[in-house]
């Protein structure tokens, strides 16, 4: 469906701004949108609508949240102050725990058994280690020794063992569909925002989640904040909007955690987002790459308290890009 | 907006004190113009309701810790324009996006803010009315797809109707709903 006019747009713009066009329509209307600033405003106007239709019928539960939330701020302002001192140092302990609760561990999905003949991606395990950082926490790892002193590595049952302190680097071959470089970066530009967009570098990483804390836990990872998002630092890093891509986290339920258990949670490609603000990352250089992976969900340990938006960030992980030969 | 009316200056005096109940009257009652207010700002609604909450936790730890603003919505929208600020300085990458969220402006006057806060109001209840004159089928298709979160082929299985006749259905809900908002070319304001 190509060569739309403007009445044809118009009619199709609110279900193409809630994501519900199909494939061919919301690529023709995307491309009709790069070339008509009057239809792009309509647009935006429409995405607007539908935001708005998402904050307002969402209203009561997100009260909800905001008065378990406020009530959770007034308990933890105000329980210090009349404990005794030995109930103070208790609490601070539970804190703590609560803080070093949840920790992460990623790396291949399964270092050895990458070994095998006929695989192109080497059997390096590499590792970069999740650390659970949320308001307090964040603030303990920004001083120094402080990130060292929460890792936790994975259990031996679902991970590699880490083959040293040091971050090896895995190697993928450079693609660019027999392009050069600014070439196959014009033509990512000229995709962006439609079905064109080739798919993105395939990493094959597992994102492990653990619970080595006391409570179980349970992280939404089919709640619609949550949310992926790679740090990819390199030569040739291009992010693309992928409105109609998949998101990450697509078809991912909640993830229930007792004490001591692991969620290993697959980064298959370099996509990242949440459901309605999907991005596609690419290498278009070869070179030395740093991927870091974030992943943001609302996460519960208390039923009382209910969930709360937790982000863990993993350890920077080397990649190297090679040229294809 | 009145300046700030008898009963919105006990509820704020009183969340001060640390009444939690007063300070959700006042949630209650400006949620909705807040998360509007960010929402045009980041362009995103997961963002916006992150960031509206946030602005309400910062709003009540400022008045518990002795902040007493002459004027509660400018006030509290000013807390929401710094944390949008915040939410769209963060480390962003190089971005191709058609429909990228636009950098924020400096901040705007406490005057300005309170007469973005007042047509951001008209707007919603210009949006509550549209919303109030919907047929029931409407409001449950609206519930499902905006509180549920479900696509338009969960949609019509639930209802037992073509997929064709609830985008239909949905589509022509947009485009009213836009006219009542004043959005679309030649709606009303």
């Amino acid at each position: 469906m190509n060569g739309m006019t403007c009445r044809e747009v118009e009619e199709r713009l609110g279900l193409y701004a809630a994501g519900e066009c199909d494939a061919p329509t919301a690529a023709a209307v995307a491309s009709h949108l790069s070339g008509c600033p009057a239809c792009a405003a309509a647009h935006q106007e429409a995405r607007e609508l539908v935001g708005l239709l998402d904050l307002r019928l969402r209203e009561a539960d997100a009260l909800q949240r905001l008065t378990r939330r406020l009530e959770s701020e007034r308990k933890r302002r105000w329980a210090p102050a009349v404990l005794a001192f030995p109930q103070r140092v208790a609490a601070l302990a539970a804190t703590l725990l609560l803080a070093l609760g949840l920790s992460g561990w990623a790396g291949l999905s399964s270092g050895p058994a990458l070994a095998v003949p006929g695989l192109e991606v080497a059997a390096t395990r590499s590792l970069f280690e999740a650390d659970f950082a949320t308001g307090a926490q964040e603030r303990m790892m920004k001083e120094p020794g402080a990130q060292e002193r929460m890792m936790v590595k994975g259990p031996a049952a679902l991970t590699a063992p880490a083959p040293g302190p040091k971050p090896e680097t895995t190697e993928f071959t450079l693609n660019l569909d027999n392009r050069t470089p600014d070439e196959y970066r014009a033509a990512l530009r000229a995709a962006a925002g439609t079905d064109r967009l080739p798919p993105p570098p395939a990493v094959e990483r597992v994102l492990e989640l653990r619970n080595d804390g006391n409570r179980p836990l349970r992280i939404d990872l089919d709640d619609e904040r949550a949310e992926l998002t790679l740090d990819l630092e390199g030569p040739g890093v291009v992010r693309v909007v992928a409105p109609r891509a998949a998101p990450p986290l697509a078809g991912a339920k909640a993830v229930r955690l007792a004490p001591g258990d692991a969620f290993p949670l697959p980064i298959r490609r370099l996509i990242e987002g949440a459901r309605g603000a999907v991005r596609h990352l690419y290498w278009t250089e070869p070179g030395d790459y740093k991927l870091t992976v974030r992943l943001r969900a609302p996460v519960e340990s208390d039923p009382v308290l209910g969930p709360r938006m937790q982000t863990f960030v993993g350890k920077p992980i080397s990649l190297r890009v090679e040229a294809r030969p | 907006m009145p300046l700030m009316d008898a009963r919105e200056a006990d509820l704020v005096g009183r969340a001060a004190g640390g009444d939690a109940e007063a300070f959700r009257l006042l949630a209650v009652r400006y949620y909705r113009p807040v998360g509007g207010f960010i929402l045009k700002r980041v362009g995103r609604p997961d963002v916006a309701e992150d960031l509206a909450q946030e602005t309400f936790l910062a709003a009540w730890q400022s008045l518990r810790e002795g902040k007493r603003p002459e004027h509660f919505s400018s006030w509290l929208f000013g807390i929401a324009h710094n944390h949008c600020g915040k939410w769209l300085r963060r480390k962003r990458p190089r971005l191709f996006a058609p429909d990228a969220a636009p950098d924020l402006a400096a901040a705007p006057s406490e005057a300005a803010l309170r007469e973005e806060a007042e047509e951001q109001e008209k707007r919603l209840a210009r949006l509550e009315a549209g919303l109030a004159e919907l047929p029931e089928e409407t409001r449950r298709l609206l519930e499902l797809k905006h509180r549920r979160n479900k696509t338009c082929e969960e949609i019509a299985g639930e209802l037992g109707k073509p997929v064709g006749t609830v985008k239909s259905l949905l589509s022509r809900t947009y485009k009213l709903l836009r006219e009542r908002l004043g959005l679309s070319a030649g709606g009303a304001s």
